[in-house]
C-alpha cells in the first residue's frame, strides 16, 4: 500500500496556508539541517491503514512556526514550544492527509512524539522550503500495514 | 494548540474567562469546580482523551448538558457521529481558523435553547 507523495504534499501545503498564510514549495529528497540539530515529531496511525507520520524541521523554522501559532516574538517562547508545534504539525498533517487519501475511512491516531537528533540528521524522502529560503520541513509518512 | 486557543478565545471576546487542561482529567476535574458554560477538546491526549471525557460529563448529573466542542485532527465520520450521539455539541477539523471558531460558538450557542456565552462563565480548553 503506497500513498501518493502529492497527498502528503497537498496536505501539508493547505495547512501552511491555514495556520500560516505561507506558501510551501516541494524542494525534493535531502536534508533540512546542515547548521542545528532540528526538531521533529512523528505520530502513529492504524485502522484503514497502519503507519507512522514524521515530520521535521530546523530550529529556526520550529521556532518562527511556535511564535507565529501564538502571535508572539520568538524570545516569548516558553520552554519546549517548538517541539510542541511539531507535534501538533504532525497530528494536523497525518488528520489531513489521511482523510485526503481514504476519505471517509476509521483510523486511531497515537500521541504525538519527539524525534531524536539521530532521527532527524538523516535523508528525508520530502522537503520544504517556505518562499525562497532553503528547506528547511521535511515529511516521510511510512505505511506498514 | 491550548495557548493559540486561549489567544483565539479572548481575539473572540477579551471578556472570555479561559481555563486549560492539560487532559481529560485535568478538565474533568476543573469542569467540576467551574461549571463552564463549554468545554473545548481535542480527541487524542495524553491520561484521558476527548472521548472518555464527553462519556465522563455525560454520566455527571451537574455537567451533563455543558455543551462540548471537538477540535481534532481525527475526522473519521463514524468516530465524529458516534461522539454527537454521545453529547458533542459540535466538530472542529485541524487547523482551525479564528473565524472557523468564531462561527461554530455561535452556532452552538443559538442551537442550546436558551443558553448564551456569559463572558463571566470560564471556557475550559
Amino acid at each position: 500500500m503506497t500513498i501518493p507523495l502529492e497527498v502528503v504534499e497537498n496536505s501539508l501545503g493547505r495547512i501552511f496556508e491555514t495556520m500560516y498564510f505561507a506558501e510551501l514549495e516541494s524542494a525534493g529528497s535531502g536534508v533540512i539541517a546542515c547548521c542545528d540539530r532540528g526538531v521533529g515529531a512523528s505520530i502513529s496511525f492504524s485502522g484503514a491503514a497502519t503507519g507512522e507520520l514524521r515530520i521535521a524541521a530546523t530550529s529556526r523554522l520550529a521556532a518562527q512556526l511556535a511564535a507565529d501559532f501564538v502571535a508572539v516574538d520568538t524570545a516569548e517562547l516558553t520552554a519546549g514550544e517548538e517541539g510542541a508545534i511539531m507535534q501538533e504539525l504532525a497530528n494536523v498533517a497525518c488528520g489531513c492527509l489521511l482523510a485526503e487519501w481514504m476519505p471517509g475511512s476509521r483510523f486511531e491516531f497515537g500521541i504525538p512524539t519527539a524525534l531524536e537528533p539521530s532521527e532527524i540528521e538523516r535523508i528525508w524522502p520530502l522537503r520544504f522550503a517556505i518562499g525562497s529560503a532553503p528547506p528547511e520541513l521535511a515529511a516521510e509518512l511510512r505505511i506498514t500495514g | 494548540m491550548r495557548r493559540y486557543l486561549v489567544r483565539t478565545l479572548w481575539m473572540i471576546d477579551p471578556e472570555f474567562e479561559v481555563v486549560e487542561a492539560e487532559n481529560g482529567v485535568a478538565a474533568l476535574a476543573a469542569a467540576g469546580r467551574r461549571h463552564p458554560d463549554l468545554i473545548i477538546t481535542d480527541l487524542n491526549m495524553p491520561v484521558m482523551g476527548g472521548k472518555e471525557l464527553i462519556a465522563s460529563l455525560a454520566r455527571d448529573p451537574v455537567l451533563a448538558t455543558t455543551p462540548v466542542l471537538i477540535i481534532s485532527a481525527d475526522r473519521s465520520d463514524a468516530q465524529l457521529e458516534q461522539l454527537i450521539r454521545d453529547g458533542a455539541a459540535g466538530f472542529l477539523a485541524k487547523p482551525v481558523t479564528p473565524e472557523q471558531l468564531r462561527q461554530h460558538l455561535t452556532e452552538i450557542f443559538h442551537s442550546e435553547a436558551g443558553i448564551r456565552l456569559d463572558p463571566a462563565m470560564p471556557v475550559i480548553v
